[in-house]
């Protein structure tokens, strides 16, 4: 039932620009935090990513300990890292990294709270964290887009929580060096998905729709470009003369992947992550692409079939002159045909491993159909020969067509 | 599992050094200014009798303390260890400042980015941030004064020549 409330929480304070990295220890001190725990891959901290962290920390008067996590993070190593923590009497996490690093960043500093045991029952039992300690993120390129999200996973056990948000993000144009790789296309159709499909009901949720525009329109921008820029150049005489610009996209992609996070409890209620979420292990793709590759059929199918209007997806995608260039009969379309236009472009840079229609994605006919039930039962206020047929239409990635769907029941229509 | 190391964050004693010479220089050309240009005295005029003001940086850098005293006139109090603060003014990181000293980054691009906290009224911190602004074109040639302030005044050229000797001068003679 509508009750008409909305909510969105997005609890974290976000530093990003030129040197972001020097406002952390104070940023910290704020928490009353002196002694800072950071947490990086050992691969991150064996090439010296960490200089720009210990630079901002020169001058601070800090202690500080650095974990490096050295392969696939289980609750023994959260287990291990949260020995020193104690030992050596820190009172912060800094995450330095993405992906499983924030996760153990994240149950660090649930653990810094109740102890290990605590953290192990909550996993256990998919509990909601209550409090932690603070807690800062630091990204770089290895991003998955859920960094930012009140939850944290260790193996397949997930435990959530607005307490798992990142207290503070510093968005550092210094960490974020390096090629940005295949991992990236994923995390950003994600946070595409994860931003546009908070369109999909009749009455979006207006608190979350800045951050869903800011998120769309900088992953659009930015993605693109960070995948084909050049390598930037290394020493100083080369920083000086050489070509590489002010970092000014990338910082914006990263803070709007930062952003998702906070979309992401939002997203889950929508379609497109429900059909995600029941397709997902069939077809062995994770369900941030299959999002991606659901979303454009979705939206279709509401803005076509349903007749909803869409046309403020527009203003998510474009600047302002191509929005006020736009009629607003036109909008929806148009937005439509660039998310599309996104999603195919990147599937060039992915070397065409980047699926666009469910078929791609490995899903076979029968078995989409054999899922219909399943999802249908989990989608709210969605009938089944709906579902199927806008599934069918994302497994050869055809638009559906309003002329040939079935009729839906008055009372779902009213 | 993984690897475990303590680091101790390392000092910058070379950029402490050069804020320290550069805010006491700073702090006697206020002082000097205050004097000699009819902007700064009108600042400070504004500026309530017994204000006591201070440039620094944080967690425990060097900062300098400046106080308008009852009748306008106005003190360098050096580092101003034990005076009570009414308007403190900090740069967060010793980077941050160096930067700014070092006209690598404009002072109001520093205030964009974040790097200057004020405890105080902010109406003051403004006069104060216009008299920095000001003393900054006194002592600065114009081709780096140009880097520290947001837009460089158009004075006449007597009011460069003459107030800048007599700002140098009072500067460093204290008088």
């Amino acid at each position: 039932m509508d009750t008409g409330v909305r909510d969105f929480i997005f609890p974290s304070k976000i530093g990003a620009g030129s040197r972001a990295l020097e406002h952390l220890p104070f940023d910290l001190g704020g928490f009353g935090a002196q002694r800072p725990m950071v947490v990086c891959t050992e691969a991150l901290d064996s090439k010296g990513g960490l200089k720009p962290l210990e630079s901002a920390f020169k001058g601070s008067g800090l202690t500080y300990g650095v974990y490096a996590v050295e392969d696939m993070p289980t609750l023994e190593t959260v287990r291990e890292v949260w020995g020193h923590y104690n030992e050596g009497g820190f009172d912060a996490v800094i995450a330095v990294g993405g992906g499983a690093v924030t996760d153990v960043g994240k149950c660090l500093a649930v653990a810094a709270q109740g102890g290990p045991e605590a953290l192990r029952e909550l996993l256990a039992g998919g509990g909601t964290a209550s409090a932690t300690a603070p807690f800062a993120w630091v990204p770089t390129l290895e991003l998955t887009g859920r960094e930012a999200a009140p939850e944290a996973a260790l193996g397949n056990q997930v435990i959530r929580g607005t307490s798992l948000c990142p207290n503070l993000i510093a968005v550092d144009p210094r960490m974020l060096q390096g090629q940005a790789g295949a991992g990236l296309v994923e995390a950003g159709l994600g946070a595409l998905a994860a931003a546009l499909c908070l369109y999909e009901p009749v009455e979006a949720n207006p608190l979350a729709l800045p951050y869903a525009r800011l998120t769309a329109r900088q992953v659009v921008a930015g993605l693109i470009p960070l995948l084909t820029r050049a390598e930037a150049p290394r020493g100083r005489l080369s920083r000086l003369f050489g070509t590489g610009g002010p970092r000014e996209e990338e910082v914006a992609f990263v803070t709007a992947m930062a952003v998702s996070g906070g979309l992401l409890p939002e997203a889950r209620k929508s379609l497109t992550f429900v059909l995600a979420d029941v397709l997902s292990p069939a077809a062995g793709t994770s369900r941030e692409v299959l999002a991606a590759v659901l979303l454009p059929t979705v939206l279709e199918y509401i803005s076509r079939v349903r007749g909803q209007d869409l046309s403020g997806l527009l203003s998510a995608l474009a600047d302002l002159d191509l929005l006020c260039a736009t009629p607003v009969n036109q909008r929806a379309e148009a937005a439509l045909a660039m998310v599309r236009e996104t999603i195919n472009r990147l599937w060039i840079f992915s070397e065409a491993r980047l699926p666009r229609s469910l078929a791609e994605a490995g899903l076979e006919k029968e078995t989409l159909q054999g899922l219909c039930e399943q999802a249908a039962a989990m989608a709210e206020g969605w009938q089944r020969q709906e579902v199927e047929s806008l599934l069918l239409s994302a497994w050869d990635g055809t638009r559906p067509d309003p002329n040939n769907q079935p009729i839906r029941a008055t009372q779902e229509v009213s | 599992m993984g690897q475990f190391r303590e680091v101790r964050a390392g000092r910058r004693v070379f950029q402490r050094l050069y804020i320290t010479l550069m805010l006491w220089f700073v702090g006697r050309a206020i002082v000097a200014a205050s004097k000699v240009d009819e902007d700064v005295k009108r600042e400070f005029e504004a500026l309530p009798d017994g204000l006591t003001f201070s440039l620094g940086v944080l967690p425990d850098g060097p900062r300098m303390v400046v106080r308008k005293e009852a009748g306008g006139k106005v003190r360098y109090l050096g580092q101003g260890k034990g005076e009570s603060i009414d308007l403190d003014m900090t740069i967060k990181h010793m980077q941050a400042f160096f930067m700014i000293f070092s006209f690598q980054e404009s002072t109001p691009t520093a205030n964009a980015r974040a790097r200057l906290y004020v405890d105080g009224g902010v109406p003051e911190a403004c006069a104060v941030v216009r008299v920095l602004d000001i003393v900054q074109v006194y002592l600065l040639p114009k081709f780096i004064a140009k880097l520290a302030v947001k837009r460089y005044p158009a004075w006449p050229w007597s009011r460069h020549l003459l107030g800048r000797s007599k700002v140098y001068l009072r500067t460093v003679t204290g008088l």
